[in-house]
């Protein structure tokens, strides 16, 4: 009966099939050409890359609980500066308009005054000591995220390394 | 004292037996795949490694600052002069140049010693002065301002040398990318051709 079972992975070969399938996820993204980040959640690090060179690592200061259990590409989908124009909406109510990822955050709070960066799953990248809704977040220092931000196109790729279980926060 | 039958003791020796072995099985099956992942990972990295460049730059022109970067550290940091990104208009003229850096990936395609600038329309446009009608005039020929040595980018973006090492740390220039003597010197040394400069 026990050899009939499989093998029970424990943390640190979660850890280790995190680890292949960024590097798998890299990949991809290496043949590209473009830049990418790979936010290692586990080590509480940003990486800015391009061609499997490091060209920036921020530390992450702060994190709110995520859901993701593995290894996971993200979206850069926007980036909002407290000078970034809100889209138009005379007479229209809400119809035509486009939704940003923190709508809702912002509807309470207000025009922001840091800058910020959404994902698609929903993420954002910010300052630390801000406050959020529910939208999961990632704190990172105001210098990284304005030269992250620069480094930013809609759509460039983030992989998401997961926390392991004794770093979750 | 109660003593237990001698098959049952040998039973419990056989149970104890194939429970230890069913233990050693599974353990050894854990091992094995721990150490497949860790030379698939080794394999992945190694392919990894193989797209990576060895020498490289990376430009932040948020903060202008220019690092050199050999084997996944950092050799040098400069601060450095970037685009300002202010828009030229020539008046009476519907002629218009944006002077930012160039965002991206670019690769070093010429390494010019003692470089002169054969100073391009706008640079006439900008001082006022009337530019002169052949493309290969005197005047047009400036051998001060880039400094000892220029690093081509294409487009007619580079890295050179600045008369005015005060504005470094600025946004400046008209899209090149400004740096002073002795980082100038060390970058022309340690890059060479075929190298990668990540702008971003």
């Amino acid at each position: 009966m026990l050899l009939a079972q499989p093998p029970v992975f424990g943390r640190d070969e979660i850890a280790l099939q995190n680890q292949r399938d960024a590097l798998i996820l890299e990949l991809d993204q290496v043949r590209t050409g473009d830049f990418y980040l790979v936010i290692d959640l586990a080590a509480k690090r940003v990486h800015l890359k391009a061609n499997g060179n490091i060209l920036r690592t921020c530390p992450i200061l702060d994190l709110s609980p995520m859901s993701a259990e593995h290894t996971q590409t993200y979206r850069f989908a926007r980036r909002i500066d407290p000078f970034s124009v809100e889209p138009g909406n005379a007479n229209l109510r809400l119809r035509g308009r486009l939704l940003p990822l923190d709508f809702f955050g912002r509807l309470l709070e207000g025009p922001r005054h840091r800058s910020r960066l959404y994902f698609a799953p929903d993420l954002v990248v910010q300052d630390s000591g801000m406050s959020t809704d529910t939208t999961p977040y990632i704190a990172l220092w105001p210098e990284d995220i304005k030269a992250l931000g620069s480094a930013l196109r809609p759509g460039t790729a983030a992989i998401l390394i997961p926390p392991s279980r004794e770093t979750d926060p | 004292m109660k003593q237990f039958p001698i098959h049952t003791t040998r039973l419990s020796l056989l149970i104890a037996l194939f429970l230890c072995f069913g233990f050693c099985q599974q353990s050894s099956a854990r091992d094995m795949e721990f150490e497949q992942l860790q030379a698939e990972i080794a394999s992945l990295r190694e392919t990894l490694n193989r797209h990576a460049a060895k020498t490289y730059i990376v430009i932040d022109t948020v903060h202008n600052r220019l690092q050199v970067w050999r084997d996944n550290r950092v050799m040098r940091e400069a601060t450095c002069a970037t685009g300002s990104g202010k828009v030229l208009l020539r008046p009476g003229d519907s002629a218009r140049w944006q002077f930012h850096t160039p965002l991206g990936v670019r690769t070093i395609l010429r390494k010019v010693t003692d470089p002169i600038w054969a100073k391009p329309l706008w640079a006439f446009v900008e001082s006022g002065e009337e530019p002169p009608a052949l493309p290969w005039a005197f005047r047009r020929l400036d051998q001060t301002t880039l400094g000892a040595y220029a690093l081509e980018l294409g487009e007619g973006y580079e890295i050179h040398g600045t008369l005015y090492p005060a504005l470094l740390g600025r946004h400046i220039t008209h899209g090149c990318i400004r740096l002073n003597d002795d980082d100038l010197a060390f970058v022309h040394l340690t890059l060479q051709v075929g190298d990668r400069v990540y702008i971003y």
